[in-house]
């Protein structure tokens, strides 16, 4: 255990600096330049340009400034973000709980809904709940997200105006309002954009779980179970279910790009204040070194979720421990 | 009166075409001798959402080419920049006109070609790279195949949609060529990784060890007899991969770094609409239910394929 534990985290750790290599070189091998918007400035002369460059490290040789960034980042400066004038870290670090907020939501969601109309489905298989559970779940499966987060924002933040139609906290009345208050606030915001996530990301779980479901049905023990004349509810909690979860806890680990990127839509839709608005915003403004950061933080969530996934995988399964 | 004649024309094309599609899978999945193709074809035909996707996605290639004939005004035509300003859907304007005055539906039209065509060009991009780099590694094997496939799992877990968005607003504005290009560029990394399995499973078959006896080259190996034998899985995920990317393509449109305006694509209308989501709600929702409608007929081929290709399963599930 101890063993799988250390080879994954070194494992995570490499695939990070790879991430890291390649973010950084394809941002900057790309044709245009980190301080273009303010160097096009016609008021500023050659001289006071190539100053600019020099104090930013812009004028050194790609390797070098790769070599200066990896130290930094190492050391845990992320850069100065030219577009919000402040740290990049400072920035992520306000914009990442609110992202963290709304994803652990949608996370939590989407797997309870998902891993139960999977079960639903595959329980009633061929049969019209399955068909037309099946149907919705394709449905919601082929979806831009951020259109659904459209049509949400427009069905019950404009036609049937339930729900704030962004933003995180209500601009006005949010500094007046009690602690009970403030909380119904942020959850009134985070309604829309969580529903919007959760649907999207459900209906892939719910897919994946159906099939893993049918995929157990078919195994001797549960005939074996049947046959020893178990109780039907016995043989799906105790013998069933148990095994056709398993794969479902690998799906943490694939869900969240997906719902790292689809966060990136619904929280510009929304205008959720984390760091998928962050990153489009830093994106509008040619913000390389935002850009670079929140493309590595996105992909440091990413390995940290499959490793916890891989980990929860061998805590689960005595199978995969004893190796 | 002649653009009715036209859409009539069309509808009957795509039944004809339709028609013959339908008869050749019929043939294939009742020929007399039994062969992979058949069985798949006769799987394939036993799934009927699958068929009816299928028949879709022939009228909508149908329409896709045609639209020319089809819109009812060139894309770009802004005929009265006041009076057919903003209009809701109507007889005239059947998915309204834009804040230009541009007919929605011809764009959503014209739309769908490029949507399309980003779609597929790209994924063949995907695909063959995949296939590359999957071939290499696996028929490689050892340490090649180890450092190839580490590197893999490091491209595989960089969120694709944020490193598109990253190298696009670096670019800037970009032809439909660059785009095709990244898109496909950033999007072999899951195929890689199926053709590297299959390559190894069926490198490990009999015929392949009495191919390598008789002294074929490696690449002859690779491409006569390992690739062939491992291109299901391809397919399907190919297949896949194209509804993933027309939803990409909106997404990246969307966000203003994808298609460029005035071209239309079904992502740059949406965006479009999106600022005006409250007044002109016609804008946000046709595209996007071509699009959904679109991604769920190739989702669905896809999951036909899936079923149909898959050795494991049994004639009638």
């Amino acid at each position: 255990m101890r063993r799988l534990l250390a080879g994954r985290l070194l494992q995570g750790a490499v695939i990070v600096v790879l991430v890291t290599t390649i973010t950084f070189f394809l941002i900057h091998l790309v044709p245009g330049e980190p301080l273009a918007t303010t160097l096009d400035s016609p008021y500023l002369t050659e001289a006071y340009r190539a100053r600019l460059r020099a104090i930013y490290g812009l004028d050194r040789p790609l390797g070098e400034q790769y070599v200066r960034y990896v130290g930094a980042v190492a050391r845990g400066d992320l850069g100065w973000s030219f577009s919000l004038r402040r740290p990049v870290a400072d920035a992520l670090a306000d914009a990442l709980p609110n992202t963290l907020l709304l994803m652990g939501v949608s996370l939590a969601l989407s797997f309870a809904l998902g891993i139960a109309l999977g079960v639903l489905q595959a329980m009633r298989r061929d049969t019209a709940t399955d068909r037309v559970l099946g149907a919705v779940a394709l449905f919601f499966y082929s979806m831009p997200d951020f259109w659904l987060a459209l049509m949400a924002m427009l069905l019950f933040a404009y036609w049937l105006p339930i729900f704030p139609v962004g933003g995180m906290v209500d601009p006005v009345m949010h500094p007046y309002l009690g602690f009970w208050g403030r909380i119904g606030d942020v959850l009134s915001h985070l309604a829309l954009p969580a529903l919007v996530l959760t649907l999207l990301s459900a209906a892939g779980i719910a897919r994946y779980q159906r099939a893993a479901v049918l995929e157990v049905v078919r195994q001797d023990y549960v005939r074996t179970a049947r046959a020893k004349g178990l109780r039907e509810r016995s043989v799906v909690v105790r013998h069933l279910l148990r095994n056709a979860l398993l794969p479902t806890i690998t799906l943490l680990g694939l869900a969240l790009p997906a719902l790292l990127g689809g966060a990136v839509f619904v929280e510009r839709v929304f205008a959720w204040p984390g760091m998928g608005l962050l990153t489009v915003n830093a994106i509008a403004t040619r913000d390389y070194p935002l850009v670079t950061a929140s493309v590595i933080v996105a992909s440091i969530t990413v390995v940290a979720g499959s490793l916890v996934a891989d980990v929860l995988y061998a805590v689960v399964d005595p199978r995969l421990r004893r190796r | 009166m002649a653009l009715a004649v036209r859409w009539l024309l069309a509808a009957i094309l795509s039944a004809l075409l339709s028609l013959l599609l339908a008869r050749r899978l019929a043939r294939l999945a009742d020929a007399p001798m039994e062969t992979p193709a058949g069985r798949a074809a006769r799987r394939f035909r036993a799934n009927r959402g699958a068929v009816l996707a299928l028949h879709l996605l022939v009228a909508l290639v149908v329409v896709t080419v045609l639209a020319p004939a089809l819109a009812p005004h060139p894309p770009a035509a802004q005929p009265d920049i006041v009076a057919l300003k903003s209009l809701p859907p109507s007889l005239a304007h059947p998915f309204g006109t834009d804040q230009y005055s541009r007919d929605v539906l011809s764009r959503v039209l014209y739309g769908a070609r490029v949507s399309l065509a980003v779609a597929v060009l790209s994924v063949l991009v995907a695909i063959t790279l995949g296939v590359a780099y999957g071939g290499v590694a696996g028929l490689a094997g050892g340490r090649v195949d180890a450092v190839l496939m580490r590197l893999n799992d490091a491209l595989l877990s960089v969120p694709r949609v944020l490193l598109l968005i990253a190298v696009l607003a670096a670019l800037g504005r970009i032809d439909i060529e660059a785009l095709v290009l990244l898109v496909g560029v950033t999007g072999w990394f899951g195929v890689s990784r199926i053709v590297r399995a299959e390559v190894r499973s069926v490198g490990a078959t009999e015929f392949v060890t009495a191919a390598r006896a008789l002294g074929i080259g490696r690449r002859r190996l690779l491409v006569r007899h390992v690739l062939p034998n491992a291109l299901s899985p391809v397919i399907v995920a190919a297949t896949l991969a194209v509804g993933n990317v027309i939803v990409l393509e909106a997404g990246l449109s969307y966000l203003g770094i994808g298609v460029q305006p005035p071209q239309a694509s079904w992502g740059n209308i949406l965006q479009e609409g999106a600022a005006h989501i409250q007044a002109l709600w016609w804008m946000s929702l046709f595209p996007g239910l071509a699009i959904v409608a679109t991604v769920m007929a190739v989702n669905l081929v896809g999951d036909g394929l899936r079923d149909a290709l898959d050795p494991k399963q049994v004639d009638g599930r």
